[in-house]
């Protein structure tokens, strides 16, 4: 009976080893299974804001179009762009679909100008945040200011901030 | 056959003993290989640092386009475009920017462009550099030690050479 009673109380001690190393590997993996998916979140947005860049570039709105038609990549007509501007404020809905939650500003480097708002859409809660304190990916990229008049270009930067 | 029996009692506990203990060192052993495995796959995971999509899109545009923008900049004091005073500088050198010649114009104009776009993040940690003949025309920031993001640009002259320009991005 001594026996069976030791060697009962040994199962049951293999048992509750075995689910205490189960139960510590289930919380080790869903602590990595939280942060690989919140470094997936974030890589999401940062092709999304990737994407918005390439658009940006190629929108007809903006983009330019040199000698015989055409259009150059990283070039921005700026005479369309005043134009540009007043049509995104217009047409809210459809250029956040293409925009989603982002702050969209060309700042003219060489020579030096006024920086030029496109778009701007906060999340609703963060509608009464400062800009530096909403989460944020930010890509700027080098583009060409082309003034169709002069046929000639200037040296800007498109600051694309896309809120996460 | 008392003595008989005591010894085995004897003998049979003596086994249990060593049983036991023998299992005891078979979970030891278990425990600690799947110690090892776990060891060795989390530090695998942390180790392996994941590629930034954003950052690699960046430094690769970055440079590109940073170079090919400012090849087309205009400057106006020279009325010329960047690239065409870019050449004067390599081997014409006639050229007079409201009394100021050429190289120096060029060199101006890129440390201001440099310095508003790479500076803020980069701050020191960008290399621009503008070649012709194996003579270095143009010279801003400092050379990157080891982990370069590069573009480099070959401009054509008139008489057929080219001017290299390059920019090395520190990452």
């Amino acid at each position: 009976m001594k026996k069976a009673q030791v060697q009962t109380l040994e199962t049951i001690g293999v048992l509750i080893f075995f689910f205490v190393l189960l139960g510590l590997g289930m919380v080790f993996y869903y602590r990595f299974q939280a942060q690989s998916l919140s470094v997936e979140e974030r890589e999401q947005q940062s092709l999304m804001a990737i994407r918005i860049s390439q658009q940006i570039s190629s929108l007809p709105e903006l983009e330019c179009s040199k000698y015989s038609g055409s259009s150059e990549f990283a070039c921005i007509d700026i005479i369309k762009l005043e134009i540009a501007k007043t049509l995104i404020k217009n047409n809210p809905s459809y250029y956040s679909d293409i925009f989603f939650f982002s702050n969209i500003v060309i700042q003219q480097v060489y020579p030096s100008g006024p920086d030029i708002l496109l778009y701007r859409e906060v999340p609703k809660e963060y509608k009464n945040y400062q800009e530096e304190d909403i989460p944020q990916i930010k890509i700027p990229v080098p583009v060409e200011l082309y003034d169709p008049s002069t046929e000639t270009s200037n040296y800007g930067i498109l600051r694309i901030a896309v809120y996460t | 056959m008392k003595k008989c029996q005591k010894e085995n009692q004897k003998f049979s506990y003596v086994k249990l003993k060593k049983v036991s203990q023998m299992e005891m060192m078979g979970m030891v052993i278990v425990v600690v290989l799947l110690s090892i495995a776990l060891f060795l796959v989390i530090s695998f995971q942390v180790g392996t640092k994941p590629k930034s999509v954003q950052k690699e899109y960046e430094y690769s545009q970055l440079a590109s386009n940073t170079i090919d923008v400012l090849l087309k900049t205009h400057i106006k004091e020279c009325k010329l475009d960047y690239d065409d005073v870019l050449r004067d500088c390599s081997f014409l050198k006639k050229l007079s920017c409201q009394q100021i010649d050429s190289c120096t114009k060029i060199q101006q104009v890129t440390t201001e462009i440099l310095k508003k776009t790479l500076e803020p993040e980069y701050k020191n940690r960008y290399y621009f550099t503008a070649k012709y003949g194996g003579e270095t025309k143009i010279k801003i920031g400092t050379e990157c030690q080891a982990n370069i993001k590069t573009k480099s640009f070959p401009l054509p002259s008139e008489i057929g050479t080219l001017i290299e320009v390059k920019l090395d991005l520190c990452v």
